[in-house]
């Protein structure tokens, strides 16, 4: 390098993605308008940005606009509204190795089951099944739990 | 007690150290982690409990997923900003969690919740 010119290599944060630095097998994103459709404000369809699961919208959960950080959220009444897979795909590596996490919030809560998230396998007996929930809000206390059930 | 049971040492329910506040958007995710024996759960940037070294038996690998519904029909009454699973470790082995602590960082950074992460998070104030 000749003399005189300084060659400066700057290392800045912002390039991880759950789209390219890790292998996601479910992604669902509200702030990514591409990924659903609307009815209105209802949500029609969804698609799994992992191109892994097909997802049902149960009832009619309904988008936010702008709601969080400028950002586009959904909203759960409660009742009726759910997003669920109609299938069963791999959540693991095969070896029990799994992590999953989200932006989430706890309105009213009226039951210990209430949960941000759920796994299940049906296909395997029950005495195989070992399933997830996450979060259920108690209204008593408000605080929250992870339960699983074999 | 099963022999089918995914940590004997929690059994059916582990409850978290703390309230998770109603009416505000939360970071939570949770690690199974086979390679290094552990279970936990994180709520902005931070352990919910204290991380259980007991995975006797990894979860179902192939499963389907609920947003806002558990395992039956109970739903809940709230908002979903963004949800994504992995199927692998949550670092580079034993129990480190980097990968997940980026995670965590994108979502914080993304959604305006640098906030509610703590401060000493590798990645509350420079994005992953």
């Amino acid at each position: 390098m000749p003399l005189g010119i300084h060659r400066h290599i700057i290392t800045v944060g912002g390039n991880w993605d759950p789209s390219d630095s890790v292998t996601t097998s479910f992604h669902i994103d509200a702030a990514d308008t591409s990924s659903y459709s609307l009815s209105g404000s209802n949500v029609s369809s969804i698609t799994d940005k992992a191109g892994n699961f097909s997802i049902t919208v149960n009832g009619t959960p309904t988008r936010v606009s702008s709601a969080l950080n400028s950002l586009n959220v959904w909203d759960f009444s409660g009742s009726s509204e759910d997003f669920t897979t109609s299938d069963e795909q791999n959540v693991t590596d095969g070896s029990g190795n799994h992590w999953a996490i989200g932006v989430f919030l706890a309105d009213t809560v009226n039951d210990t089951q209430d949960s941000f998230y759920s796994f299940e396998n049906n296909t395997v007996s029950s005495g195989s099944k070992r399933t997830t929930r996450s979060a259920p809000v108690t209204p008593v206390r408000s605080t929250v739990s992870w339960t699983w059930t074999d | 007690m099963s022999s089918n049971r995914i940590s004997s040492t929690i059994g059916n329910l582990q409850a978290f150290d703390s309230a998770v506040t109603l009416d505000a958007f939360h970071i939570v995710g949770t690690i199974f982690n086979s390679t290094g024996n552990q279970i936990s759960t994180r709520v902005d940037g931070a352990d919910a409990f204290t991380p259980v070294n007991d995975y006797d038996r990894g979860i179902n690998q192939k499963q389907d997923v609920r947003i806002m519904r558990n395992r039956a029909n109970e739903r809940l009454d709230g908002r979903v900003a963004e949800f994504f699973v992995v199927g692998a470790l949550p670092g580079t082995g034993g129990t480190d969690i980097t990968e997940f602590q980026k995670a965590e960082g994108y979502l914080a950074h993304k959604w305006g919740l640098t906030g509610n992460l703590p401060s000493d998070h590798p990645f509350k104030n420079i994005s992953p």
